[in-house]
């Protein structure tokens, strides 16, 4: 049984379609869901507030509010989401979009979904663009 | 004393995006920080070189550095959410890393003097086989595990706000290098917690003295000095200082309050590390106002020399006293348990 599944969310197109896989097998599984936000050196300084598409999505596919949690974390986006296989977060999937904010189509270096597949000790769910077909 | 400085800025120019932090005039307003010293015969520029690519391979992968290479040559773009490169930058980054080399071949030589490294982009976020937090190359890393090749035991002082995540990574498992980081916590990169103490065959070769928001430099000063003798049992050879700047209270990406008068009090802790002349060098990470890191700059650096500046009075008062002591009894107490878990297992 699936207990944690964490998802990565920038805000791009890709997290947006990631986070809604996300959220649907924990629907699916009964798992808790943790959106985790990396804040770079750049990022916002404070605590962002929940982005309104994580309540919309959590609400249209019937789960239970409690049981996603919003996390923001310190650093770029692959160390974040390896770093949450450990506690409290616990992760034993994570889900990840193809690109991020702001990436270039094809780019292998730099990609966090590819880091992610070589280096995660759990399974990673890359959820494709639709220009990947 | 003589100050050997290298300026690796030669066509740096080109490694900058609009509206990025890290940009060409940080590089300026650090050199004048040198200039600002009016150092005259006892200012040596040592000339710039590329570094090679064993010298980058010694803390680098080789895949990595191909990757990059060509993806500078295809135009460059976003590394990260943070850290970009140009079309120049994979020339510009190995230049950066050829400058500490060139600094600390040029102190061994002269067996005397002090070196800073005015290089960019920053490297000391910079992993083994990933760009991050504006760095491209570990330069600091290239530098000492130069000198590591040469059979010299190196201590590298991280005094940048920010944890020098690259830097312990790659050094986390060779007993013969010590690193030691003073940073905001929690910041980026979220590493650095003082239970982060190395590899099994470098336990207490990783000192991390994390420090709250608005910690002052009294604070800073002491976590350098409960880590004086962790660093005197390692005995260096060498002392190489990751030298950022952005602890300071003007700096607009973090939440230290220093002054330039507590870099200098830094500096002066730093050198004392050094087993003797002609065996520190500072090399320029983070900092990113420039005032701020003029300042600072000409702060540390008159100080290592031993001459008069015109640094901002020390900082005290902040929160914090109680983080190094803490932090201290957690690094020992992991060192001791992991330790013994060693000791059990064979």
């Amino acid at each position: 049984m699936t207990r944690s599944i964490a998802v990565g969310f920038d805000g791009s197109p890709d997290a947006t379609r990631a986070l809604r896989v996300a959220l649907a097998l924990a629907r699916d599984t009964g798992a808790t869901t943790w959106v985790l936000h990396a804040r770079g050196l750049l990022g916002e300084r404070g605590a962002p507030a929940v982005p309104p598409v994580v309540s919309e999505t959590v609400t249209e596919l019937g789960l239970d509010p409690a049981r996603v949690h919003w996390r923001v974390e310190d650093g770029d986006p692959c160390s974040v989401l390896l770093r949450c296989v450990g506690p409290p977060v616990d992760a034993e999937i994570l889900v990840v979009g193809r690109r991020g904010r702001g990436r270039h189509e094809g780019l292998l270096l730099g990609s966090t979904s590819l880091e992610l597949v070589e280096h995660a000790r759990v399974p990673v769910v890359v959820v494709p663009s639709p220009s990947n077909g | 004393m003589t100050a050997l400085v290298l300026n690796a800025d030669y066509g740096a120019q080109a490694h900058e995006e609009a509206g990025h932090p890290e940009r060409p005039a940080r590089a300026t307003a650090a050199l004048q920080g040198v200039t600002d010293l009016h150092l005259g015969d006892d200012l040596v520029v040592v000339g710039p070189r590329a570094a090679q690519r064993a010298e980058l391979a010694r803390v680098h992968a080789a895949g990595y550095l191909d990757e990059l290479g060509a993806f500078c040559y295809a135009g460059g773009g976003d590394l990260d959410p943070d850290t970009y490169a140009t079309t120049d930058s994979w020339t510009i980054a190995v230049n950066a890393a050829g400058a500490g080399l060139a600094v600390v071949d040029a102190l061994a030589e002269r067996g005397d003097g002090v070196g800073f490294v005015v290089t960019r982009p920053p490297g000391h976020h910079a992993l083994a086989d990933r760009a991050m937090g504006f760095c491209l190359l570990n330069n600091v890393a290239v530098a000492a595990a130069h000198l590591v090749d040469r059979g010299e035991r190196v201590v590298i002082v991280d005094w940048d706000v920010h944890h020098g995540n690259g830097t312990q990574s790659i050094f986390w498992d060779e007993p013969r290098v010590l690193y030691v980081s003073t940073h905001q916590w929690p910041l980026y990169p979220g590493s650095g917690r003082p239970v982060e103490v190395g590899g099994p065959h470098a336990l207490g070769r990783t000192l991390n003295l994390p420090l709250p928001p608005g910690a002052t430099g009294d604070v800073v000063r002491r976590a350098l000095e409960a880590a004086a003798p962790t660093v005197e049992a390692f005995e260096p050879t060498w002392v190489l200082v990751s030298a950022g700047f952005d602890a300071h209270r003007a700096d607009p990406l973090a939440d230290l309050a220093l002054s330039s008068g507590d870099f200098a009090a830094l500096a002066s802790l730093a050198g004392g590390f050094a087993p003797g002349p002609g065996r520190i060098a500072l090399f320029l990470e983070g900092g990113y106002d420039l005032a701020a890191l003029r300042a600072s700059v000409a702060a540390s650096l008159s100080t290592l020399l031993g001459e008069a500046s015109a640094a901002e009075a020390p900082t005290s008062g902040g929160p914090g006293s109680e983080a190094v002591p803490a932090a201290l009894a957690q690094f020992h107490q992991t060192v001791e348990v992991l330790a013994t878990s060693e000791e059990e297992a064979t």
